[in-house]
């Protein structure tokens, strides 16, 4: 595995997934969305809202998996220093804190008509804002330390605390009683859901899936690029001092 | 005939502001980190094509 922790090897490597990625994650959105807005049937408590599910629950799921994403890398680039841990770790953040802000405004717009409410401090709720907040101080700790390996090491640091949040979101409904319901699909004895909306919520979960996948290769192949031209930058500098 | 369907099916059953809202965020949230992604993505890759000139 650590193979791919050589930049290069990755760089190769991702210039081949990446228009893969770019291609399936149209085809899969683009059908996902048909079937969550047009050929997936009204729910019979919920009515028409019911279609919220396929954007609020895809981006719920990719707010957890991007921050255990995050953690890993974080853990292996504390334990193995791999510098692709941290490029990987550090293009992860910006994806898991879009995912999260549109997971808690998909579904404020969902608790309003169907809880009567547009924000409740129930567990569920309140530790996926916490997710966010971790995401937010995560990225600002690269923003505001200067060196780089002293940034790497606290952001990482951070990421590992604030992995603890990810089983509390994932039971919150079964430790708490809470305004939000348990889980449909995650369950130990299946998903509860029936296959006319959890083929449509599968499938656009792939689709952000494939989305995610594309977006990494994106931002760590433009994060190694940034620090080539800084490596590049400090040797200019370097021999242009030297000649002074 | 057609007109009319669309229209049903863009009320969504009276959700419509809700159910716009949510998949409007959506696009413009993913869309816009992608199109801001591949912009900063190009920029380097400008500038490192740059760099390759000069060295």
């Amino acid at each position: 595995m650590f193979g791919f922790a050589n930049p290069q090897r990755f760089w190769k490597l991702s210039s081949t997934l990446m228009p893969w990625a770019w291609g399936l994650c149209a085809l899969l959105m683009g059908a996902g969305l048909y079937m969550a807005l047009v050929a997936s049937p009204a729910d019979y408590q919920q009515g028409q809202s019911v279609r919220i599910m396929y954007v609020h629950v895809p981006a719920a799921w990719m707010a957890m998996m991007c921050y255990g994403a995050m953690a890993l890398a974080s853990f292996v680039s504390l334990i193995w220093g791999h510098v692709i841990a941290d490029v990987a770790a550090r293009a992860t953040a910006p994806i898991g804190a879009t995912f999260t802000a549109l997971a808690l405004f998909t579904g404020s717009l969902w608790g309003k008509p169907m809880w009567g409410t547009w924000w409740a401090w129930d567990a569920r709720l309140t530790s996926v804002l916490i997710l966010f907040f971790l995401y937010l101080g995560y990225m600002g700790l690269w923003a505001a330390i200067e060196d780089r390996t002293k940034a790497a090491r606290a952001a990482a640091i951070l990421a590992l605390v604030g992995a603890v949040n990810l089983p509390i979101i994932k039971f919150s409904v079964e430790w708490w009683n809470t305004l939000h319901q348990g889980s449909s699909v995650l369950r130990s004895d299946g998903p509860s859901l029936h296959a006319d909306f959890l083929t449509p919520l599968l499938v656009m979960g792939a689709a952000h899936m494939a989305l995610y996948v594309a977006l990494l290769f994106v931002r760590m192949r433009t994060e190694i690029m940034r620090q080539r031209i800084q490596a590049e930058q400090r040797r200019l500098a370097a021999s242009h001092e030297g000649a002074v | 005939m057609m007109i009319e369907n669309f229209t049903t099916w863009f009320a969504m059953g009276g959700y419509a502001g809700f159910i716009w809202a949510s998949y409007g965020a959506s696009v413009l949230g993913l869309g816009g980190l992608g199109v801001l992604s591949w912009r900063d993505y190009l920029k380097a890759q400008k500038m490192i094509s740059k760099s390759g000139d000069a060295s």
